[in-house]
C-alpha cells in the first residue's frame, strides 16, 4: 500500500506534472501530422530524458504515447487523412461525419472515447498487470498465426460491397508486404538486386502514400472546380456531442471495442494498427443496420478510437511485467526504463514498486489532460476545414515527404510513399478499397513468419495446430466468419434479384 | 471511362501481375528442409490473385453480355493530376540534390497553383504561403524535431 502512495504522490509534483502536460501535446501535434507517429515522438524526445529523474522521464513518455496514439483522430475525421496507423479507421465513419457537417460532433465523440478507451487500458494496466502477462506469454506461434489469420479474414467485410476487389486488395497487400528478406531463411524475395527494399517497405510511407497523396490527387482531379472551403456549424450537445441516451446506446460498441483494443494490445506484435480495424469490423458486424457504417456511423468511429486507445495500457503490461516489448513504440519505452538503470520485468514490482505505480499514475493523468487538451483544442481543430485545401494539401504533402524521410533518413522511403500515392490513386480510380491492403501488409508477414516457425516444430505437420485450444478456436472463428460473410452476401443479391423481379421498373 | 471498362483493366493488369509474380516465385529455390520455403506464401497468393483476376474479368465480361446501359464516370482534369504527380517525382529527385529548402519553396508554388481553383490563383499570395511554410516546416523538423533534412549545396 505505502508502495502506491509512494508513487502516486512521486507524481503530483511540478516536473512529472509538467512533464505529462508536454508530452501530452508535444504527442497531440505528432499524432496529428501525417507522416509522424508517437514512435517518432518518442525517439525525438528518449535523449531529452537522460538526465532527469526516472519518474520524470516515464511520465513524459507516457504522455507521448497516450498524445501520439489519440492525436490521429483530428486529420483522419477532418481531412481523411490518418495522422498514424491506430486512426485508419477513424476515417471510415470520422470523415463522412465532416462531410455531413458534423465534423465538430465526431471530434467530440471521438475524443471523448478516446479518453474512456484509455481508462479502460489503465484499469487493465493497474488491476491485472501479473496474470494476463502470464497469460499472453502462454502464446505461442501457433497462436500468434491462427490470430492473425482471423484478423485477416476480415477483409472480407472491409471490402466495402465488393468482395472480390477487397480481397484482391488484400492479397496484394500481403505480396507488398513479402517484398525484401523472407522470415526465417532471410531469402531475398522480389528486391530486383536492390539492396534498399532488403528490408521490406515501411509501413509510414506506404499508408501516407495510399491515404494522403492519393488524396491531394484526387483534388487534383477536380481543382478546377473545387468549391472554397468553410467551417461547419460546430455545436456539441450534450457532454463532447454525447447525451446520455447516445452514451446507453453506445455503451456495447465501446465495451466490445475496448475489449478488442486489450485484447490486441496485450499480445506482443500485433499493435494499435490492427486492433482498430478488429473492432470497426466488429461494430459492423454487430450492428442491425451495419449498411449505415462507412457513410458517417458514430458507433464506427467510436468503435476505432476506443479500441486503439484502450491498447495503450495494455501493451504496457507485457513491457512492465515481463520486460517484452509489443510494439516499436513500448520498444522505446524499454529505452527509457533502460537509460536509467531500469529493467522492466517480474521484479519491477519487488526492487522499484513505486515507480510502477508512478507509471500508473501518469497514464491516467495523460488520459485526463488528452481529454481537457483536445477538448479545448476542437474549436481549433475545426477551423483547419477553413484553410483553402490547396493549402491544407500542399502543407500534408511536404510533410508527408519529410515524415517518411525522417523515419529511417533515406530517400528511398520517400520513393516508397509516392509509388504508393500512385497506387492510391489508380485504386481509387478503380474502386478498389484501401483498408485490406493494409491489413494484408501488416498481418502477411506475421503469418508467414508464425507459421513457418510452428510448421518447423511440427516437422511440417499442419494438423497439430489444431490440438491446441486456442489456435482451433480461432481458425474455427475465422472459417466461421468467412462463411458467414459469404452467405449474408449471397442472400443479400438474392433478395435484390427478388425484389427486382418483382418490381422491374426499379 | 465506364465501370465495365475500368473492370476490365483493373482484372487485365491484376492478373498480368499475378503472372508476373508467379514466375519469379517458382525461381525462389527452398533453403528449408522442413516446413515450408520462402517460395510458399508468394506461390499461393500470386494464384489467388491471379483466380480474383480471372473473376473479375469474367464478371465483368457476363455483366457487358446483359447490355444494361451504363454511366459513364467523369475522370475529372486527368492532365492536372498527371502534372501533380510529375512534381512528386521531380521533387524527390530534386530534394537531395537542391536541398529542402531551395526545393521546397519551389515545389510549394507548383503544387499550390496546380492545386487551387482557376480563380484562386493569386501568384504572389501562393508565394508568400510557399516561402513562409517551407521555412516554418523546415523550422519545424530541424530545431523542433531534430531531423537532419537535405542541404544541397549551399
Amino acid at each position: 500500500m505505502s508502495s502506491i502512495v509512494s508513487g502516486v504522490a512521486d507524481v503530483f509534483q511540478l516536473l512529472p506534472l509538467m512533464a505529462i502536460f508536454g508530452g501530452v501535446v508535444v504527442g497531440i501535434i505528432f499524432g496529428s501530422i501525417p507522416g509522424l507517429t508517437a514512435t517518432m515522438a518518442i525517439a525525438l524526445c528518449l535523449p531529452l530524458t537522460f538526465g532527469v529523474d526516472p519518474v520524470i522521464s516515464l511520465s513524459l513518455l507516457v504522455g507521448l504515447f497516450v498524445g501520439g496514439i489519440s492525436g490521429g483522430l483530428i486529420t483522419a475525421i477532418l481531412i481523411n487523412i490518418p495522422g498514424t496507423p491506430s486512426s485508419i479507421a477513424t476515417t471510415f465513419d470520422g470523415y463522412p461525419m465532416t462531410l455531413k457537417g458534423e465534423g465538430g460532433r465526431a471530434l467530440g465523440l471521438a475524443v471523448f472515447y478516446s479518453f474512456l478507451g484509455t481508462v479502460v487500458g489503465w484499469l487493465v494496466l493497474f488491476f491485472f498487470t501479473p496474470p494476463l502477462a502470464r497469460m499472453a506469454l502462454q502464446f505461442g506461434t501457433y497462436e500468434y498465426f491462427a490470430i492473425s489469420v482471423f484478423a485477416l479474414t476480415l477483409v472480407a467485410g472491409l471490402s466495402g460491397g465488393n468482395m472480390v476487389k477487397g480481397l484482391a486488395s488484400a492479397t496484394l497487400g500481403l505480396l507488398v508486404g513479402m517484398v525484401g528478406l523472407a522470415p526465417i531463411d532471410a531469402y531475398r524475395r522480389f528486391t530486383f538486386g536492390w539492396n534498399a527494399l532488403d528490408g521490406g517497405l515501411g509501413l509510414l510511407p506506404v499508408l501516407l502514400g495510399l491515404f494522403a497523396l492519393s488524396e491531394v490527387m484526387k483534388h487534383a482531379a477536380e481543382a478546377r472546380t473545387a468549391l472554397p472551403s468553410s467551417v461547419p456549424p460546430f455545436r456539441l450537445k450534450g457532454f463532447f456531442g454525447v447525451t446520455w441516451p447516445d452514451f446507453r446506446a453506445y455503451l456495447p460498441t465501446f465495451l466490445r471495442s475496448s475489449a478488442i483494443g486489450v485484447g490486441v494490445g496485450l499480445l506482443p506484435g500485433i499493435g494499435s494498427g490492427t486492433s482498430n480495424f478488429l473492432a470497426y469490423m466488429a461494430a459492423r458486424s454487430a450492428s442491425k443496420t451495419p449498411e449505415d457504417f462507412g457513410k458517417g456511423e458514430p458507433r464506427g468511429l467510436i468503435a476505432s478510437e476506443s479500441a486503439n486507445n484502450a491498447g495503450i495500457g495494455a501493451a504496457m503490461v507485457p513491457l512492465i511485467a515481463l520486460g517484452i516489448p509489443g510494439d516499436a513504440t513500448t520498444a522505446l519505452m524499454l529505452g527509457g526504463f533502460l537509460i536509467h538503470g531500469i529493467q522492466p520485468g517480474p521484479m519491477l514490482f519487488t526492487s522499484n514498486a513505486p515507480l510502477v505505480y508512478s507509471i500508473f499514475t501518469a497514464l491516467i493523468l495523460s488520459a485526463f489532460v488528452m481529454l481537457l487538451v483536445e477538448y479545448f483544442g476542437i474549436r481549433l481543430f475545426v477551423r483547419i476545414l477553413a484553410v483553402p485545401k490547396h493549402y491544407l494539401l500542399a502543407s500534408v504533402t511536404v510533410m508527408c515527404v519529410l515524415g517518411a524521410f525522417a523515419a529511417n533518413n533515406r530517400m528511398f522511403d520517400v520513393y516508397t510513399l509516392i509509388a504508393f500515392g500512385a497506387l492510391g490513386y489508380a485504386m481509387l480510380r478503380f474502386d478498389f478499397p484501401f483498408a485490406p491492403l493494409v491489413l494484408g501488409f501488416i498481418l502477411g508477414p506475421m503469418i508467414e513468419k508464425n507459421l513457418r516457425s510452428a510448421l518447423m516444430s511440427t516437422r511440417g505437420e499442419f494438423l497439430p495446430f489444431l490440438e491446441r485450444p486456442v489456435t482451433a478456436v480461432f481458425l474455427g472463428l475465422a472459417l466461421l466468419y468467412l462463411l458467414w460473410t459469404v452467405a449474408s452476401a449471397l442472400l443479400k443479391r438474392r433478395r435484390r434479384t427478388g425484389s427486382a423481379a418483382v418490381d422491374p421498373a426499379r | 471511362m465506364t465501370k465495365t471498362v475500368r473492370d476490365l483493366i483493373a482484372g487485365a493488369v491484376l492478373l498480368a501481375l499475378a503472372i508476373g509474380t508467379f514466375g519469379v516465385s517458382i525461381g525462389i529455390t527452398s533453403k528449408m528442409k522442413m516446413g515450408v520455403d520462402s517460395g510458399y506464401f508468394p506461390e499461393r497468393a500470386a494464384v489467388l490473385l491471379g483466380a480474383l483476376a480471372i473473376i473479375l474479368l469474367v464478371r465483368t465480361v457476363l455483366r457487358r453480355r446483359s447490355d444494361a446501359a451504363e454511366d459513364v464516370e467523369e475522370s475529372g482534369d486527368t492532365l492536372n493530376v498527371l502534372v501533380v504527380f510529375a512534381s512528386f517525382i521531380v521533387y524527390a529527385v530534386a530534394l537531395p540534390l537542391a536541398g529542402f529548402i531551395l526545393a521546397t519553396l519551389v515545389f510549394f508554388v507548383v503544387l499550390l497553383a496546380l492545386l487551387a481553383p482557376a480563380d484562386g490563383r493569386n501568384w504572389l499570395a501562393l508565394a508568400a504561403v510557399s516561402a513562409v511554410m517551407t521555412l516554418a516546416i523546415h523550422t519545424a523538423f530541424t530545431r523542433g524535431f531534430g531531423v537532419v533534412l537535405p542541404s544541397g549545396p549551399f
